[in-house]
């Protein structure tokens, strides 16, 4: 790959550019499925529809998935799409056995964290906890189809095992002897409400909790 | 029927030929020198930031723990040298190092090696890391990825002044290498997938063709950098700024190829980005994204600016310089 113009390769029938025909030939396959590797994550997304993915998307995504999975190629380069939505927070409640008053703490926080990245680090664990919320009963419409319950299972236990490290995290950090987490919606505020009614971005009226037993259920 | 078949193999040379063009044309090493120091400092800064909460974040009561993000990435091909261990010590040992392996990449310090080593451990941390990471992480991958292809310390780089000094000052100009080429163009394909992408995907949203996505983007508390609210009482500018958006970004990687056209695509992107970057809290990913854009300016535009650069603050900083520069200097020539 790194040999200059000036070092041709040994190989037969060097071209103008000094790599051999089969040289060229070798690098052309690489390319083709580096190339595919990049392009099927995104495409796989973007046609994947509630029923199911395409079976095109699909078996492409299959074949190249471990040399996806080893480059971390696995994007879906939704940057805002398709449309920006509310921010998702997380309040954590710790208590001690000590008898120290109760901590409420809340996930991002751009006073305690800065840098701006570091900020940003805690957003997306807060953010992609939510994104991966899955509820505790599979839905009924799904409780006869041996595919979806076990895709449910499998999130369920992701979404589990993320929600209890977060709360060994938060116990061993503060020395709490109990942690009690709330996923916050923060929504968005349209036009109208900060022209004519004046509602800053911080209202408390923009704020609600999720509940933990149904998707977008908030919690009074 | 004759015909058909001397067309088809007309059609297949050129095809053939242009495919080589494109891929085995050797190419002068400025612009994937220049993206290695930026892209390099870019990975170096992650990656210190890291630093910063080291433990809460790879530690073994870390916000996602060893055996947890191992669990995570199940059935997967993933891997992490840092699925091997949480140890305190060890943890802090390797980060040092990869640190060192940073700077190196960035300063051009045995670069093939250090681009080697860099790409490993910034993806093997992005695998460790799944749960914190967003866009900043997927354009480091891409970046280091393809710097470990070309030559990237061939210039403006401590190996090339380490060289130039056993040459004893007299040493010829890097060689274009085809490999330079192959990582260049990788890494402008790359970024025409991630726009092409991203602008489908929005194109299936409501609000970026209402006109108030850019709205609900700069409103958002989490988000903002800079207070832009004053833009609510500009609801035509709103509404052009989410256009003009996905139009730039699902056109990119057909208008960015046309010498006419690119220029536009170019600024335009520095303009999104640059957007991004100030005024919706997302320095690091905004200034990544203009960086890897950098793979469509040409090797000489680089040679140019860096010329003229390094010329204007050497006049700046030495004595014999300043004296010297009473005539009028002459500028390189542009590309």
């Amino acid at each position: 790959m790194a040999e200059r113009i000036t070092q041709p390769s040994s190989n037969a029938k060097p071209s103008p550019c000094g790599w051999s025909r089969m040289g060229r030939t070798v690098v052309s396959v690489w390319l083709i499925i580096h190339l595919t590797a990049v392009l099927v994550p995104p495409f796989s997304l973007q046609s994947t529809s509630p029923i199911s993915p395409s079976p095109v998307a699909d078996s492409l995504m299959r074949a190249l998935r471990p040399y996806i999975d080893l480059l971390f190629l696995n994007h879906g380069y939704a940057f805002f799409a398709p449309d920006p939505g509310p921010s998702h927070l997380l309040r954590a409640k710790m208590e001690f056995d000590d008898g120290r008053q109760p901590l409420v703490l809340m996930f991002p926080d751009l006073k305690r964290e800065q840098p701006r990245l570091l900020y940003h680090r805690h957003f997306m664990l807060s953010e992609q906890l939510h994104s991966q919320f899955v509820p505790p009963e599979p839905p009924e419409a799904i409780a006869r189809q041996p595919a979806a319950l076990e895709s449910w299972q499998h999130g369920r236990l992701m979404y589990d095992l993320k929600w209890k490290s977060f709360e060994n995290h938060l116990r061993s950090t503060y020395g709490a002897s109990q942690v009690t987490l709330t996923r916050i919606e923060h929504r968005m505020i349209d036009v109208y409400e900060v022209e004519e009614l004046h509602r800053r971005l911080d209202d408390r009226e923009t704020y609600f909790n999720l509940s933990e037993n149904a998707p977008g259920e908030e919690l009074p | 029927m004759n015909s058909i078949v001397q067309a088809t193999k007309h059609w297949y040379a050129d095809l053939i030929a242009g495919w080589n063009r494109f891929w085995f044309t050797a190419a002068e090493p400025q612009t994937l020198a220049l993206i290695r120091i930026l892209g390099g400092a870019m990975i170096l800064y992650t990656h210190v930031v890291w630093s910063l909460n080291l433990m809460a974040f790879l530690g073994p009561e870390s916000w996602i723990p060893r055996a947890a993000s191992i669990e995570l990435h199940e059935g997967t091909y993933a891997w992490s040298h840092l699925w091997l261990f949480d140890a305190p010590a060890v943890l802090w040992t390797q980060h040092i190092v990869a640190l060192v392996i940073f700077a190196m990449l960035t300063i051009g310090l045995f670069s093939r090696t250090s681009s080697v080593l860099a790409c490993l451990l910034t993806i093997s941390y992005c695998h460790r890391l799944e749960g914190a990471l967003f866009g900043l992480d997927q354009v480091n991958a891409m970046l280091a990825l393809y710097l470990m292809i070309g030559p990237c310390g061939a210039c403006y780089s401590v190996d090339r002044w380490l060289a130039k000094r056993r040459a004893g000052g007299q040493l010829a100009d890097p060689a274009p290498a085809v490999s330079t080429n192959v990582a260049i163009r990788l890494m402008q394909l790359h970024l025409c997938v991630i726009y092409l992408f991203g602008g489908i995907r929005k194109m299936r949203g409501n609000m970026w063709w209402d006109g108030s996505a850019v709205w609900y983007a700069i409103s958002n508390l989490e988000y903002q950098s800079l207070d832009m609210l004053w833009l609510v009482h500009y609801p035509w500018l709103i509404a052009l700024l989410s256009h003009i958006t996905v139009a730039w970004e699902a056109s990119y990687c057909f208008l960015v190829w046309p010498k006419q056209t690119r220029p536009i695509v170019l600024c335009l992107a520095v303009c999104v980005h640059g957007g991004i970057a100030l005024f919706l809290g997302m320095m690091t990913f905004g200034t990544a994204m203009i960086i890897a854009n950098l793979s469509f300016v040409s090797p000489r535009t680089v040679d140019a600016i860096v010329k003229r650069l390094t010329y204007s603050n050497s006049r700046a900083a030495t004595p014999t310089a300043k004296s010297q520069s009473g005539r009028r200097s002459r500028p390189q020539p542009a590309d």
